[in-house]
């Protein structure tokens, strides 16, 4: 379940959520944050999208988020890239680093940078967790490949996934245990009231559906226009019908003592001899 | 032969194959598969057929190339092992790394200690003085049984305990974590690349190790590479190049290092991560190799819930085995092997697969015992 995922303690050092335009909610983001929120960690939100004035109206009440813009230039009040890097000295135990575009943070400031932080920020132990959102689409081809990268780096990537036969959208997560297993569902999700819910979708065994297509035998009667079968009243029927040759403890036994007269023909030519006498009778 | 081998380098085995010297790799299992030469001795009219078995390892003067595993778990505690190896033989060391700290690697090295942590449970089987007589040709096969009394020159290491930093304190421990470096003129994109490459010449030029140098106290140096060519070596931070360009950078890479290597007392441990490279890139990293490893562990697979393999983690390949000195290399020939990481041993092992009898799906619902006569008769019945 993705929920446990996300709320085990130690919580997992790097969630990567991926989306795209025609895939997305903000509504996991932003459940992931208010879980932070509601066990009262710091945050340290680097804001790489949107208008930086929004940001501070939304969170002006929440007194553990800590917002850093990074969207205006360093001329307008924004802060350098190098600002990012710097959490890693300043943060205290219990701070979680949410950056809000990935996409945006590497065209602005190149792959191998934000790699690099990433990586830093990921080995920092002072950091209890990362949280990062990357816009697919948003990159260039030639970044694509990027998109491995991160999710190789994460420790909890969660993908966007479309509706399939279903009202619900879905959702691909893997997660990396610490031990060295690797967890990989597809799962359904809903919010009620700001809950996450989500069900397993659960993947047909291929040797069953086999089983079941091929052990249905064709049943004759079904295919021919004509009435081959009985109904049970004339099975009935038919049952009571004593067959002429079938032995039965009623019948009388019949009388014994029949014998075989042979009668010469005028030309017969009896031979006395046994004919099957060289046999070995 | 006694005054030879006091000339030897510590830690180090000669060859009966080929004359090279050879290092362990820290994994008993590993080494064995490296290179166990047997030598029949003919010594009429005493004895006939007597096996000599030495024990392999990497030859000096080899680059090792590993590809990592999905999530470069079980790479890290081969590297892990190959350098505790070399500490204990009081070997140089030089760690390379720019994912993580070369430093925290070194404290996390397992610890040494004096018997197996945890021996296999073999079933003696028949012993040698039970003769086969339908499968007679199997008698002279070598039994894993035999190959872990080889002489080996590996020690044990308990990978649940971490190596004491008192002990390796004096020993010659050099690191690399790509912070400071240089920028000019070079021949790679990464000035990285050209930096590492530009240390470990200085490192073998200051310790003296080449081959035509004659110090007073010899030794062998370590090279330990973790994940090179990972996005952490991305050129300059504000390209745009993706790894594919890269990948130039790391073929280039390679046969600097095998060049270089090559020609001094040293042995390169280099992993990869390869899951990020095409099959081109890799086989020209191969190419640039003497020995090719490569790990694919079952981690999130399908092979995962697979019955026969739950014991083992990944499969384990041989991709490459130079011949150094000789014009055969030994081949192993078509057994497929399997890791296993147990709780303080890692273990390479050859993969039997159970009798394939019946469907998997009876043995994936009820474990079906294999023998004759068990409770799933129908399975027999014919």
């Amino acid at each position: 379940m993705l929920k446990t995922y996300i709320n085990t303690i130690p919580y997992t050092k790097f969630i990567l959520i991926t989306d795209s335009l025609e895939n997305r909610n903000i509504k996991l983001f932003n459940y992931v944050l208010k879980q932070h929120l509601d066990q009262n960690n710091k945050i340290q939100y680097c804001v790489f999208e949107g208008v930086f004035q929004n940001k501070v109206r939304d969170y002006s009440t929440h007194v553990n988020v800590n917002l850093h813009n990074f969207v205006s230039s360093p001329t307008h009040g924004g802060q350098n890239i190098e600002a990012l890097e710097e959490l890693t000295n300043t943060t205290t135990s219990a701070d979680i680093i949410v950056i809000d575009s990935l996409a945006n943070a590497i065209l602005l400031h190149g792959l191998p940078s934000i790699y690099r932080i990433l990586n830093i920020l990921k080995n920092t132990k002072t950091i209890k967790q990362v949280i990062a959102v990357l816009h697919q689409d948003l990159l260039l081809e030639e970044f694509n490949q990027s998109v491995v990268y991160f999710k190789n780096l994460s420790t909890l990537s969660i993908e966007f996934q479309p509706k399939f036969l279903s009202d619900l959208p879905r959702l691909k997560y893997q997660y990396k245990k610490s031990g060295g297993k690797t967890i990989s569902e597809v799962e359904e999700y809903r919010f009620e009231n700001d809950n996450l819910i989500t069900n397993k979708v659960t993947k047909p065994d291929p040797s069953q559906l086999i089983d079941n297509s091929t052990s249905k035998i064709p049943n004759p009667e079904e295919l021919s226009t004509f009435r081959i079968g009985l109904t049970d009243e004339e099975k009935l029927s038919r049952d009571k019908v004593i067959l002429p040759y079938l032995p039965s403890a009623s019948e009388e036994k019949p009388e014994e003592g029949g014998k075989i007269f042979y009668k010469f023909d005028e030309v017969d030519d009896w031979d006395e001899e046994d004919p099957d006498d060289d046999l070995d009778i | 032969m006694e005054k030879r081998n006091n000339n030897l380098l510590p830690g180090t085995i000669l060859s009966t194959h080929n004359g090279r010297l050879l290092i362990s790799s820290g994994v008993t299992s590993l080494d064995s598969l490296l290179g166990t030469y047997i030598t029949i001795s003919l010594q009429f009219p005493f004895k006939l057929g007597t096996y000599i078995i030495s024990g392999g390892g990497i030859p000096v003067g080899s680059v090792v190339l590993v590809e990592e595993d999905f999530r470069g778990l079980h790479s890290k505690v081969l590297l892990k092992y190959f350098l505790a190896e070399g500490l204990i033989s009081k070997h140089s060391v030089l760690i390379a790394s720019q994912d993580v700290n070369p430093y925290i690697i070194v404290k996390e090295l397992p610890a040494v200690i004096e018997t197996d942590p945890e021996p296999d449970n073999i079933n003696k089987g028949p012993t040698v003085s039970d003769k086969m007589k339908i499968a007679f040709r199997y008698q002279n096969l070598l039994s894993n049984d035999d190959l872990s009394k080889t002489r080996n020159i590996a020690h044990h290491f308990d990978l649940s305990k971490n190596i004491s930093l008192g002990d390796i304190e004096n020993l010659d421990i050099n690191y690399w974590t790509g912070q400071r470096i240089e920028t000019g003129l070079n021949t790679f994109i990464n000035p990285a690349y050209n930096d590492l490459l530009k240390s470990i010449k200085n490192k073998i030029k200051d310790g003296k190790f080449f081959l035509k140098d004659n110090p007073e106290k010899k030794t062998v140096l370590r090279i330990g590479i973790h994940s090179l060519g990972s996005p952490m070596w991305l050129p300059c931070k504000k390209s745009t190049y993706s790894i594919k360009d890269n990948s130039q950078d790391l073929h280039k890479f390679l046969f600097c290092l095998r060049t270089l290597i090559r020609s001094a007392h040293a042995v390169a441990f280099v992993t990869i991560p390869s899951y990020l490279y095409d099959e081109e890139s890799l086989d020209r990293c191969i190419h640039c190799s003497d020995v090719a490893i490569k790990l694919q562990s079952f981690s999130g697979t399908d092979l995962e819930h697979n019955q026969s393999l739950k014991d083992y983690q990944g499969f384990f390949y041989l991709t490459k085995l130079g011949a150094i000195n000789s014009l055969i290399s030994k081949h192993p020939g078509s057994i497929e092997f399997v890791f296993k990481l147990k709780r303080k041993k890692f273990l390479i092992d050859v993969l039997h697969l159970p009798p394939d009898i019946g469907d998997n799906l009876y043995q994936r619902n009820d474990s079906t015992s294999l023998s004759c006569g068990g409770s799933n008769r129908r399975l027999l019945e014919f």
